[in-house]
């Protein structure tokens, strides 16, 4: 392990080797036996660590009854919640019309939906009435080339 | 957590108790300031009764989740007052107007490390906070910050490298005058 690798362990976790990564440990401990440097740098930030725990909090005593005394608001409910609880609300008998509303909704949208489109039924296929205008209109029809390429 | 999500104030005061402590001392070691880190972890508390439903356990542990809303609000409340509000805190805490029971104490290097600290950027005071002071592991600290853990790793070597400078520096200029 070079010095670098050694320092970048030691920045990233820490002075303590149990809190170095496993497959790097017996690495890191060998160098800090061996190199002088990694000693001068493993002390550092021993010394480093030791300060920084003496930087200490303030207590925050009346904290806690404050949170703890303050009125909470009423909780927001989740939008399949607030839908349950219209459509059956607790207690409520004389609310049936609600879930009536909801179970004729398909119906109704089924409805409208048939009224506003055809789906590829198209009313001008069937406009001639009867078989007479048919046979009216395959007699009019020059059929004379047809023939002429069907027997070719 | 269930029965928060059920409204059940009992169990919201046990959240309460278990994690305000470690929340109010995340919150001030980011913003110096104790008034401010009060308002934090109140918020932060209303904010977790408000969004119990929303804490998912199979992708983020309870503390982790928690964490997570103090932070936020914490960055939220960095941009609004912007950097040099909190170097003004740092500083105050230094003069020992905001620490009257005197924790911080009149060591040199202490100081130096506080103003250090105070200097650093957000991100590096955060990730050492978390890493150091409230014991997350990396992976924990990054989801708390929503960095990659290489980010964060990044950002704790840099600062623990400036702390180690300015304690160094502190200690030679103490030995050259005397």
């Amino acid at each position: 392990m070079k010095l670098e690798q050694f320092t970048q362990v030691i920045e990233t976790y820490g002075s303590k080797p149990s809190s170095w990564p496993e497959h790097l440990r017996p690495a890191c401990l060998s160098l800090a036996e061996t190199d002088t440097s990694a000693q001068k740098l493993l002390q550092e930030h021993q010394y480093l660590e030791s300060v920084l725990d003496e930087l200490s909090v303030p207590s925050f005593s009346g904290l806690e009854s404050k949170i703890l005394q303050r009125s909470l608001p009423k909780q927001p409910a989740s939008i399949l919640d607030t839908l349950i609880n219209w459509l059956v609300p607790k207690g409520a008998g004389l609310q049936l019309w609600r879930p009536m509303t909801a179970a004729c909704l398909p119906l109704v949208f089924g409805i409208a939906v048939g009224n506003y489109f055809s789906f590829g039924v198209n009313n001008e296929s069937v406009a001639l009435e009867s078989w007479d205008d048919e046979l009216v209109l395959l007699s009019l029809t020059d059929l004379s080339s047809v023939s002429l390429e069907t027997e070719l | 957590m269930e029965a928060i999500c059920n409204g059940d104030q009992m169990a919201y005061q046990v959240m309460v108790k278990r994690f305000l402590s470690s929340i109010s001392h995340y919150a001030y070691r980011l913003l110096g300031n104790k008034k401010d880190t009060e308002d934090i972890a109140q918020e932060t508390f209303l904010r977790v009764w408000l969004n119990a439903n929303s804490w998912q356990p199979e992708q983020a542990m309870l503390s982790t989740w928690i964490h997570r809303i103090a932070h936020n609000l914490c960055i939220d409340y960095l941009r609004k007052h912007g950097r040099m509000q909190t170097q003004e805190n740092f500083e105050e805490k230094l003069s020992g107007e905001s620490d009257p029971a005197g924790s911080i104490g009149g060591d040199e290097k202490v100081t130096a490390l506080t103003a250090a600290i105070g200097r650093l950027p957000e991100n590096q005071r955060s990730a050492l906070a978390l890493c150091h002071y409230q014991n997350f592991s990396n992976k924990e600290a990054a989801a708390i910050m929503g960095v990659s853990v290489k980010a964060l790793e990044s950002l704790i070597s840099r600062a623990k490298r400036t702390l180690k400078n300015s304690v160094m520096e502190q200690i030679e200029l103490s030995s050259s005058s005397n």
